[in-house]
């Protein structure tokens, strides 16, 4: 198909639609916020679609203004706005788009959103708008600042309900252990722009393109670091569990489109830019994941919190096929887990509602309380244990073809412990269909209880909707060939061969897992042995515990200490030498008691003065201002000192 | 010398003598006019910048319009039995220390720094010879300037309305 | 003609007095004076580096939009010290530590 021309004014469309729906919505009709930013944001969804159809193939890079620029002549550093409009982020867009679209609408009627939504509707818009901003972005240093945007505004929706106070501790959980990954972003950024000499995407793509540098690998490792954080990965997953205290919807969308899958996406588009010792961590670390997150989510009792570690557990999957050389295969994945796991939240919402509950145990006899919204749960459950027929199956196929053929070829060239990560994802396959599996029994084990509450059309037809979405041809025409995938580009890399025995294995891991995750319903023993399972699974690893027992504990420790030094030693000293000076000044007093006395006094009230040591914490602004001034100070004089020289 | 130039350092001595005033005051009424003396000495400093405009706004908002406001807030906020205008220090030791090395600091950096190329200020070109630098101005400011104004105007109604916002008594609460 | 470097010294020695009123004093409406001193000892930094620009005045600009933001500020200021004033019954900074914790 002919390409259409690009112009400028295109992305005012792309990324204004739902932020004039919002302002529309507020100006007009208070009460109908909801229904004008969903149709801003189907707007906006349509015309991307419709780019889709027409520019799919031909890569646009707009400049849309020169933001700033460093220096001049050869050593200029020039930020531009940039916006790139390729196969990637088009697709991912739409993605965004549509997912978008249905959790706003799906909104519209949710009940626990009591009263006034202009304020949940205002975070879900600036939610979208960055991450629209992240996939768009063609410059390092602009998707940085919709990066944080999606902390922000994430921090906000977790916390949406900031008189609770889990959800106020869960939301600043997930904004600190964010920080963390943000420092491997801040590091990489300041190692792109002292070697690289410019942020934009494209040139450090074909730069990288021509031959690595030894800066890159590091630059490469910073953006992993931040990857883990945003997609809750080995070390950093600890928050993506706590973020269900904000509303469904929002994890919904926060674990489907926006955030979570910033961090996958983020390294499917720098993919080239990453060296080989970043993609085998990568590929470490998302076999890891993959493992321990569908472990976790084995024996959870809430029905939410099975979710979450399911996603991690397929984030894992992602990260994986990155670290494996398949980007491609992890942008399918990450499509149709869009669909599947937006489909099971919105899905869950409604079934909480009618159950009154999250809990997996309150969930019985869903199938005769509300059919539909249980039938497409099934559907997107079934994508999401790898069922053929569904689209789960496709991508998960995809990539464990291109993690067997990483592993064969690194076996080849001697790095025997690639196996390890085969072996894991593996596990992981059987251990989904087990959870898919006990979620599901638990879901339609009969109860004797009738329909009470009936279910909105706009919350029944976009769950439905992501129901069909989770079939196969949303991935491509043939249900079990993954190479003929319509969004994976022939063109890109070599497709790998599936060897032979790798679909009736999946199959057959699928069944076995699935029968034992049934039995795990109505035979629940209880020996040593599986309550240990139960136990380890339910607490993730308790990797909480671990996390407070070596990071927090020796931090709160260490701040203690300060204090008791600060009450103590400091306060001891103080009150010594003031306790001395009063003496030497009595004693001085008998000598001279007219020359002296003045000086002494003046030592005491110098010594009680400088205590302000002791009042470092002491909440006062002004004493936050001074230590703010010194440090700058010491800064100053350490530039002088590194740079210049007196 | 020439006496306008012996002019210039007088008010900068004074302003200096006002501000240093105002650090050691303990009355809050002596440190706002002092305040004012510092806002009327600096006016006189603009003038001599080149910034007729400014001189004359500095004048009529700072003095007319922020000390009024700041002498509205002493007496607001001073009304109990027995309270005087006293005004106490604290941090004497590492806030002297903080503000003295950045000053410090400061005048180092100027003092270091090599201002040969800024000796003489530019010769006003022909096209705005006809121009007083106040008429100057009022055009550039209804030109080029003209959206940074209305966003201005905007801003202040904003303020106002918020700052009428935060100070209103609490609904249906007892009056302030 | 006076050297520019005395305009910023000027301005440099006032900025510093605002700051060290800032840091020290404990009525919270001697630390909005500080601030205004340091932003009037910013102003002057503009005006001066404005002469150069003939064409635009944009150091004139900019001084008299700061002046615009510091009124704005100030009158939220005195709003919020008024609030303050009837939550703490005090507007001493040394006994405000509503930060701590």
């Amino acid at each position: 198909m002919e390409a259409l021309p690009f112009h400028n004014w295109y992305w005012d469309l792309i990324f204004l639609g739902p932020v004039l729906g919002l302002i529309l919505g507020l100006v007009l009709f208070k009460k109908k916020v909801g229904v004008f930013t969903t149709l801003g944001m189907a707007f906006s969804t349509f015309f991307l679609v419709f780019l889709c159809l027409w520019n799919l193939d031909t890569p646009v890079t707009s400049k849309i203004f020169n933001w700033w620029h460093i220096g001049s002549g050869q050593n200029i550093l020039q930020v531009d706005i940039l916006f790139t409009s390729n196969r990637l982020t088009l697709l991912m867009g739409s993605l965004v788009g549509f997912i978008a679209t249905l959790v706003f609408w799906y909104s519209t009627h949710y009940e626990a959103l009591k009263g006034d939504k202009s304020r949940y509707y205002a975070g879900l818009v600036l939610f979208t708008f960055a991450m629209m901003g992240i996939v768009f972005s063609g410059n390092l240093l602009l998707t940085f600042v919709f990066w944080e945007l999606v902390g922000f505004s994430s921090w906000f929706l977790i916390g949406y309900w900031h008189h609770k106070p889990e959800a106020a501790r869960a939301a600043r959980k997930a904004f600190l252990v964010n920080r963390i990954g943000d420092i491997g972003f801040i590091i990489a950024l300041m190692l792109v722009g002292v070697y690289g000499g410019t942020f934009d995407i494209e040139v450090l793509l074909r730069e990288a393109h021509s031959g690595h540098q030894a800066w890159m690998t590091w630059a490469g490792a910073g953006l992993l670091l931040a990857v883990i954080g945003k997609s809750a990965q080995f070390p950093l997953l600890t928050w993506l569990p706590d973020a269900m205290e904000g509303p469904t919807p929002v994890s919904a969308l926060l674990h489907a489109a926006t955030m979570v899958a910033a961090g996958v996406f983020l390294l499917v588009r720098m993919f080239d830019f990453l060296a080989e010792p970043v993609l085998t961590t990568a590929a470490f670390v998302g076999g890891i994941t993959a493992f321990m997150g569908a472990f976790a989510a084995w024996r959870q009792e809430d029905i939410k919190k099975v979710l979450a570690f399911s996603t991690i557990s397929q984030l894992g999957f992602m990260i994986a096929s990155i670290g494996a050389g398949y980007p491609q295969f992890a942008f399918l994945h990450l499509f149709t887990h869009a669909f599947f796991k937006a489909g099971l939240f919105l899905g869950a919402g409604v079934m909480a509602h009618h159950a009154n509950s999250y809990s997996l145990e309150a969930m019985g006899g869903m199938l005769k309380k509300a059919p539909w919204v249980t039938y497409a749960f099934i559907a997107a459950a079934l994508a999401l244990a790898g069922v053929p027929l569904f689209s789960g199956f496709i991508s998960k196929e995809a990539i464990l073809a291109g993690i067997n053929n990483w592993t064969a070829i690194s076996v080849r060239e001697g790095f025997h412990s690639s196996i390890l990560v085969s072996i894991l994802l593996w596990s992981g396959v059987f251990l989904t269909a087990v959870y898919v599996a006990r979620m599901l029994g638990y879901l339609l084990k009969p109860k004797n209880e009738t329909a009470a509450v009936s279910t909105p059309n706009s919350q029944l037809i976009p769950v439905v909707l992501l129901g069909i979405g989770s079939i196969w041809l949303v991935a491509g025409l043939l249900p079990w060939d993954f190479s003929q995938a319509w969004i994976i580009d022939q063109s890109a890399e070599s497709i790998p061969e599936a060897p032979i025995w790798m679909m009736p294995l999946t199959i057959s891991l699928i069944i076995f897992g699935g029968y034992l995750g049934y039995r795990d319903v109505h035979y629940t023993k209880q020996k040593a042995f599986n309550r240990a399972v139960t136990n380890l699974s339910r607490l993730n690893w308790q990797l909480d515990a671990i996390y407070n027992a070596m990071i927090v504990a020796p931090t709160l420790w260490v701040a203690g200490m300060v204090r008791i030094i600060d009450k103590k030693v400091l306060d001891g000293l103080y009150n010594g030498a003031v306790a001395g000076f009063v003496v030497v000044g009595h004693f001085l007093n008998l000598v001279d008691r007219y020359l002296v006395d003045g000086t002494v006094h003046l030592s005491v009230y110098v010594v009680r003065r400088s205590g302000v040591l002791a009042k470092a914490g002491s909440g006062s602004i002004q004493a936050y201002l001074i230590w703010a001034a010194l440090f700058l100070l010491v800064l100053i004089i350490t530039v002088f000192f590194m740079f210049i020289g007196f | 010398m020439d006496a306008a130039i012996v002019t210039f350092y007088m008010f900068c001595g004074l302003a200096v003598v006002a501000a240093t005033g105002m650090v050691f005051t303990k009355n809050l009424l002596y440190a706002a006019g002092l305040l004012a003396i510092v806002m009327l000495s600096l006016a006189v400093v603009f003038i001599y910048a080149g910034a007729m405009f400014l001189a004359v706004s500095q004048i009529l908002i700072y003095v007319g319009g922020i000390l009024v406001l700041i002498i509205f807030g002493v007496m607001l906020t001073s009304r109990k039995p027995g309270f005087s205008f006293e005004a106490g220090t604290h941090y004497h030791f590492f806030g002297w220390l903080a503000g003295l090395s950045i000053m410090v600091i400061l005048i180092m950096t100027i003092l270091d720094f090599d201002f040969t190329r800024w000796m003489h200020p530019p010769e006003v070109p022909d096209n705005l010879s006809g121009y007083t630098s106040i008429q100057h101005i009022g055009v550039l400011l209804m030109s080029k300037y003209l959206l940074i104004l209305e966003l201005a105007a905007i801003f202040l109604l904003v303020v106002m309305a918020g700052a009428l916002q935060i100070g209103a008594k609490e609904e249906g609460g007892k009056a302030s | 003609m006076i050297p520019i470097s005395h305009f910023l010294l000027f301005s440099a020695v006032l900025f510093g007095l605002g700051l060290i009123i800032v840091f020290t004093r404990k009525h919270i409406l001697m630390v909005l004076m500080g601030i205004e001193l340091m932003l009037n000892a910013v102003n002057i930094n503009l005006a001066v580096f404005g002469h150069w620009d003939t064409k635009f005045q944009q150091g004139q600009i900019f001084a008299l939009f700061v002046i615009l933001v510091a009124a704005a500020e100030a009158g939220v200021a005195l709003a919020i010290i008024i609030k303050l004033f009837k939550n703490f019954k005090t507007v001493d900074l040394s006994r405000i530590s509503g930060l701590k914790d």
